[in-house]
């Protein structure tokens, strides 16, 4: 993440469609990877999130921090 | 690293980060086991993870070295999860994470570090914390429950003490029957009798499980998990609150001073983790409460029976030169009763403890404590209540008098015995052990007073309430009698019981008061005037304190129904 955004290409979709459990340390890195995306003028954006993995972010009170979306084709849709 | 059969239930590890994966794994394993899974499981796994994530950060800021400890207790329907670490590891369970606002990110509002609190709070059924002050270690448990996930109320809620909503009003209509709305509700509910009685117990200073106590005494035996039902159906109609899943909130935030003070007023000690420790002392000792253990004791206390019933002559004088005038003034004759009464209570108790456990109960509550000035034990089993095979249950409540029996031939024995080698001391101590035991196992067994022997019989009988249902078939009888009201309606066979034990009961408790007061008028004579009146005053003290207790709560339910009247108009 960090090295996409060092090369300038700060618009990201995150797709999670993957992941199955996340902790405050994967939180973590989103975390300074949005603070680093949109200091560049960009974002991060989150894809297809399971509903366990989507608890957490919950919890974390990230939901009102990232975007998210449900297909990938809409977030990446949400940067045009 | 301990080990249960094949399985690791405990693992002590290292202050790196790799350990949060293999407590989860841990955690993940076991839960599996009892039966979690879906959400619950995955809420468990990640607060576990979590907090010895946030133990290992906190280690290396504040530079402590050490281990963490991780123990699981799996059980078929919930798992206790125990991470112990360092005391001087600066991680506080009890901080109010709302301060904790990260300016960076207006939208965030918690800070990532402590995701684990919240997570804590939110996901998982009970957390308790409690320090070690000799092992200078800190302890946070985690208990959750398999269940549904969208099924309604489960047995964690009987911890909870949940207080009325600021907003609830209560209008009585009638025969204990009340209204009850909050103004976020568009229609009020109608409660009945029972329902009623619960939401008026609900006061944030009672815990669901002694609510369901007093529900169990007025109404008959009911699941617990049906009251967790209701208390639930209460939180979601915001009729009530439940109260902070995290224990020791209130008393972490007193003064150790105050903490302190509070301990020797209360005089009472309940042992952290009371299912925990049982289970530890049944893995290393249950076989001590085995079947074939009781066999064995069975055989004994019948041969001592046999041997004692053939020389009661010799425990008669026994007993004689106890009450005797001579050897009621000398200290030491107390100090034996006395340690002879802590020791059976604490054996009683700790076996109906022990087989709840080998039955597969939880064992919620244990300790001792100082009941005007007497030493108690007391043990929480009523997991026992739920088991499904009636003689299991009856061998939990027959676990605490039988013990106590065998206990007291191995004293009677050993009285025997130094009396037969002429070792004065050891067969006055003997004597006096062997004499509280059986005078405690008998009453014990005694089924027409709240004790082991009533739940004994209630089991055999399958008629919960007996005592209750029995005098009031009485009263109605009597009323049907003398005051032509109707007879009351019940099965035959339930008719003969309710009637014998009524009866039987009745006679007991007076036979039981004639023989009190003529030991009392017989001992006191005997004792000095200012003694004489002391001990009389701490017996009227010890048999009005029930009288004064009913009062109070009939003060508090009367109290309480007032002010339901006063309510808006809407109740009407």
């Amino acid at each position: 993440m960090d090295s996409l955004i060092a090369t300038d290409q700060v618009c990201l979709v995150v797709d999670l469609s993957c992941l199955e459990y996340i902790s405050s340390s994967g939180l973590k890195v989103l975390l300074a990877g949005i603070k680093k995306a949109r200091k560049e003028q960009g974002d991060i954006r989150l894809a297809c999130l399971q509903p366990y993995v989507k608890e957490v972010f919950d919890i974390a009170g990230f939901t009102q921090l990232f975007q998210m979306f449900d297909k990938e084709e809409d977030a990446v849709g949400s940067f045009k | 690293m301990e080990t249960e059969g094949l399985h690791i239930t405990k693992l002590s590890l290292p202050m790196e980060l790799s350990s949060a994966n293999q407590a989860e794994g841990l955690v993940r394993g076991w839960g599996e086991r009892s039966g979690l899974k879906g959400r619950l499981l995955f809420h468990l796994v990640f607060v576990a993870n979590e907090v010895v994530a946030a133990i290992i950060r906190l280690s290396k800021v504040a530079g402590v070295k050490g281990d963490i400890e991780i123990e699981v207790h799996a059980y078929t329907r919930h798992i206790i999860v125990n991470i112990t670490f360092p005391d001087s590891i600066p991680l506080d369970p009890t901080f109010d994470h709302c301060h904790e606002i990260l300016n960076e990110f207006p939208g965030l509002k918690l800070e990532p570090d402590i995701f684990w609190h919240h997570a804590l709070l939110k996901w998982v059924d009970e957390a308790t914390w409690s320090k070690s002050w000799k092992r200078k270690k800190r302890t946070i448990s985690l208990i959750q429950y398999a269940r549904a996930e969208e099924k309604a109320g489960e047995l964690y809620f009987l911890s909870l003490m949940p207080k009325p909503a600021e907003d609830l009003k209560l209008g009585f209509v009638s025969k204990g029957e009340v209204v009850a709305k909050t103004p976020r509700m568009e229609t009020a509910l109608h409660l009945g009798s029972r329902a009623s009685f619960v939401l008026n117990s609900v006061n944030g200073k009672t815990s669901v499980r002694e609510i369901y106590y007093s529900f169990v005494e007025e109404f008959g035996l009911i699941h617990p998990q049906t009251l967790g039902s209701l208390i639930e159906h209460f939180i979601d109609k915001g009729l009530i609150v439940p109260d902070d899943p995290l224990r020791d909130f209130q008393q972490e935030k007193a003064s150790k001073i105050k903490r302190i003070l509070n301990r020797i007023l209360r005089l009472r000690y309940s042992i952290p983790n009371a299912d925990a420790f049982t289970e530890t002392i049944n893995q290393k000792i249950g076989w001590l409460w085995s079947v074939r253990a009781w066999y064995l004791y069975l055989f004994f206390v019948l041969g001592s029976i046999i041997f004692f019933s053939s020389r009661l002559s010799s425990v008669e004088a026994l007993a004689v030169e106890y009450f005797d005038r001579r050897l009621l003034l000398q200290p030491w004759i107390w100090i034996g009763f006395y340690l002879g009464i802590s020791i059976m209570i604490i054996i009683h108790e700790f076996s109906h403890a022990i087989v709840c456990k080998r039955y597969g109960g939880r064992v919620y509550e244990m300790g001792v404590m100082l009941y005007y000035a007497a030493p108690c034990a007391f043990t929480d089993t009523t997991d026992a209540w739920m088991f499904k095979n009636k003689w299991h249950r009856v061998m939990v409540s027959l676990a605490g008098p039988f013990n106590t029996m065998t206990l007291a031939c191995f004293f009677g024995w050993g009285w025997v015995l130094s009396m037969h080698w002429g070792i004065q001391i050891l067969s006055h101590i003997f004597g006096a052990f062997f004499l509280v035991g059986i005078l405690q196992a008998f009453i014990n067994l005694i089924p027409f007073i709240e004790s082991d022997g009533y739940y004994i019989l209630m089991d055999i009988l399958e008629m919960p309430n007996l005592r209750r249902k029995s005098f009031s078939y009485l009263s109605s009888l009597a009323g049907s009698l003398f005051k032509a009201k109707p007879k009351p309606q019940v099965p035959k066979r339930e008719t003969i019981v309710h009637l014998v034990y009524a009866l039987l009961a009745i006679t007991s408790i007076i036979l039981m008061l004639l023989f009190l007061l003529h030991f009392i008028k017989l001992e006191f004579s005997k004792l000095p005037g200012i003694l004489s009146w002391i001990l009389a005053s701490i017996l009227v003290v010890i048999f009005f304190d029930r009288a004064i207790r009913a009062g109070i709560k009939w003060y508090e339910r009367t109290h309480l129904a007032t002010v339901d009247l006063k309510v808006g108009a809407w109740e009407k």
